[in-house]
């Protein structure tokens, strides 16, 4: 089996324990891919004693720290196959660097879609961005940020920035856009911050002579931002509707070294669920696999990674299984809930004098 | 109140504006005073009287050594005739790896006789307002009222402006921190006749004799790797004097080294409480060090609580770091073969099973470039008034030569 063979399949159809099998072999696959074509990742291996084609659970595949990717360019494929070069945010010091072939670029785009289809439907909704018009001055890398626009944009039409260049909301844009398509399902994204403080915080509805009961939202991006109100999903959800009347929301999580299969949260039991194309495993301190219900460091597997080895990641994020196959939407898999980043305890290094 | 100094309510002024200069009051005074010899011991004392002071190891240590036996002991090296007062001013730039830092900056710049601007850190630590607040309550005994005119805690975030202006009037300027940091504060001088000590970025070693620790029973091996877990587990290994290499010097004998981390393995799990941050940051920093290296080999996992890996055909330490309880080991011959090893940036060798004539021997027939500090292992994180080669009370105060 290949991921292109899952590319149409129902994302949320397979169960982990029966699905395991192909999910299982395609992960060793493709870590047998990278450990042969990227030089870094087999170093890893050999030096702490992994034997991919020996192992026989999914559980015991070598895992590597995210932040890896912030120190050392890992490719699995040659520099002039790369035709995208993400980066992540960086608010945390330096960002990551991940480096895309076409192949991995295309599965990336044909997996969110499956995902999103889910949510949107399979026609493109017009699409309200909830940010400035990010400028492309160079195609080749991307930031996270244009990099998230730029990905979920390709599932929407007519798109519409609500900010101007002082990040102000555009009264006159919005309305404009509101009048064309409030009365049909329209699909609103942005990242989670901003989302708060321009629809809870600042928008003004006087100003507004349409309503929005018909947006469906996507937004993502961290609570980071978000830490110190101590506002929940479910907080932010309630109150986006009282003012709003928006009834669609979802949050989404993922890594930017797994850009493609994310995770969506669900409108039933309020958790992140994992797909066809993703798995999650909670880790305790000595890596031990946590049962649901106990929290724990978010390791993150995904299909996608092939020409950089980003498909077992240790996330340095804390979670927690609220359960598995039995959410009542009837999705299958795995359904989690996310802290936030493993908690900084005091920085202790020469180098800080602050 | 932006643009005022404000008066935290732990005493700490946070600077806004810099004419709070202008208050600064120096005077000179005689090193080792009674006044200030009473006021540590105050110190002591109050931070014995705090609730939960052995949730805190570095507050604990810094109560142990402000009491009277330890300070008769540092008095008693200083018998001596000659006239010394404090060099005038003290600017003390403190780091924020160890929450004491700032405090035992302070006190040798009251023993020695200054009067002092402290910078302290803007990390909020649990042990820094614990401190802070003792400081205040104490500064404010009337007894002490001189020392509270002459010492001014300080915080501000990176200003040069701020720092260019106490370099300006300081006569001492003391800077712990990173390279980068000490190269950037240099960009502002200081008076002609003043003078800087500065506490770069080091890092430290442990040396074992294997012949001499094959001599040890069961019971003083299992000493040796505790006194060894304070040294390399407290701080988080991230003290300067924290030790990440361990030499084996002798018949190498794989048998009992590997009974030693068994030993410490032991230690750490029944001691030790980690954090996920602590796991994540120490599986990262093995990760980078295999892919940025080419000279580390065999590396043990004892489950996450203890690293070790050797380290084979390089002499170069610089890059290589442990964090957490990672240790990297290297086999000798024989102790001059350490020689090659070390470089200015390694501070402190903690030890066991050498005499002192055979390191003084080492020391000076190789005409060692690093290493400031021999100590038994299970001492390396003691602070003293010998440090990095200087000694605190000497280069802070002044000779006045009387004939």
């Amino acid at each position: 089996m290949k991921i292109e063979d899952l590319i149409n399949l129902e994302p949320y159809s397979k169960k982990k324990n029966d699905n395991n099998y192909y999910f299982f072999n395609l992960i060793k696959k493709i870590s047998l891919l990278h450990s042969s074509k990227c030089k870094s990742y087999k170093k890893i291996l050999d030096h702490l004693k992994f034997n991919i084609t020996k192992i026989q659970e999914l559980k015991n595949l070598p895992f590597i720290p995210a932040s890896v990717f912030k120190d050392f360019d890992l490719k699995s494929i040659s520099d002039e196959k790369i035709v995208k070069k993400l980066m992540s945010s960086g608010t945390s010091g330096k960002p990551s660097k991940i480096y895309l072939d076409r192949y991995n670029s295309i599965n990336q785009i044909k997996v969110l879609k499956n995902l999103m289809q889910n949510i949107l439907g399979k026609n493109r909704l017009p699409m309200l961005i909830i940010d400035q018009n990010p400028k492309m001055e160079n195609r080749i890398s991307f930031n996270a940020k244009i990099a998230a626009i730029n990905g979920f944009s390709i599932f929407g039409r007519d798109h519409t920035y609500l900010l101007n260049k002082n990040n102000k909301i555009n009264y006159k844009t919005l309305n404009n856009f509101l009048q064309k398509f409030s009365n049909k399902n329209f699909f609103i994204f942005g990242f989670t911050s901003l989302v708060y403080e321009h629809f809870i915080r600042s928008l003004n509805k006087k100003k507004i002579n349409f309503n929005f009961k018909n947006g469906i939202l996507l937004h993502g991006g961290g609570w980071k931002k978000l830490e110190r109100l101590k506002l929940d999903s479910k907080e932010f959800n309630k109150r986006i509707n009282k003012k709003l009347r928006i009834k669609k929301i979802y949050n989404y999580y993922g890594l930017i070294e797994q850009t493609g299969s994310i995770f969506l949260e669900c409108e039933y039991c309020g958790y992140f669920h994992t797909s066809i194309y993703s798995d999650i495993f909670i880790r305790g301190k000595n890596f031990e696999v946590l049962n649901k219900n106990r929290k724990g460091i978010v390791q993150l597997i995904s299909l996608l990674p092939t020409s950089y080895p980003g498909h077992n990641i240790l996330t340095e994020d804390i979670g927690e299984i609220k359960g598995e196959d039995d959410c009542p939407s009837g999705k299958k898999g795995k359904y989690f809930k996310i802290y936030g980043r493993a908690k900084q305890a005091e920085i202790r290094g020469c180098s800080d004098t602050l | 109140m932006e643009g005022q100094n404000r008066q935290k309510s732990e005493g700490v002024v946070i600077l806004y504006k810099i004419d709070f200069l202008k208050k600064i009051k120096v005077k000179n005074y005689i090193i080792l005073n009674a006044t200030v010899i009473n006021f540590i011991l105050d110190l002591s004392n109050e931070l014995k009287k705090q609730k939960k002071i052995y949730s805190y190891p570095e507050l604990v240590y810094l109560m142990f050594w402000c009491s009277d036996k330890n300070l008769k002991n540092l008095i008693k090296d200083y018998k001596t005739d000659k006239l010394r007062l404090g060099r005038g001013l003290v600017f003390h730039i403190c780091a924020a790896n160890v929450s004491t830092n700032f405090v035992f900056s302070f006190i040798f710049g009251i023993l020695s006789g200054n009067s002092n601007i402290i910078k302290i850190p803007t990390k909020e630590t649990k042990e820094k307002k614990i401190i802070l607040s003792i400081l205040k309550k104490i500064l404010n005994f009337k007894k002490y009222s001189e020392l509270k005119k002459n010492n001014h805690f300080i915080q501000y975030n990176n200003n040069d402006k701020f720092t260019q202006e106490i370099s300006k009037i300081c006569d001492v300027r003391i800077i712990w921190g990173s390279d980068n940091t000490i190269s950037a504060i240099r960009k502002f001088e200081i008076q002609p006749r003043s003078i800087e000590l500065t506490f770069a970025d080091r890092y430290s070693i442990s040396v074992i004799n294997l012949d001499n620790f094959l001599k040890l029973n069961k019971k003083k091996k299992l000493m040796l790797a505790n006194k060894f877990f304070y040294d390399g587990y407290s701080m988080e290994q991230m003290a300067c004097n924290s030790p990440h290499f361990i030499f084996w010097v002798g018949k190498k004998n794989l048998d009992s080294i590997n009974s030693f981390w068994d030993d410490l393995f032991y230690i750490v799990n029944k001691k030790i409480i980690f954090e996920n941050i602590h796991i994540l940051k120490k599986y990262t920093n093995l990760i980078k060090n295999i892919i940025s290296s080419e000279h580390i080999k065999n590396i043990r996992m004892y489950s996450n609580f203890l690293y070790t890996a050797e380290l084979h055909n390089t002499k170069n330490l610089n890059n290589i770091r442990g964090v957490n309880g990672t240790f990297f080991q290297v086999y000798l011959n024989n102790l001059s073969e350490l020689e090659k090893f070390v470089s200015k940036k390694c501070q402190t060798a903690s030890y066991f099973g050498f005499k002192k004539e055979e390191i003084k021997n080492f020391v000076v027939k190789n005409h060692l470039k690093g290493i400031d500090r021999f100590v038994p292992i299970g001492s390396a994180l003691e602070m003293e008034s010998d440090w990095d080669g200087f000694n605190f009370i000497d280069s802070l105060s002044r000779i006045v030569t009387l004939k």
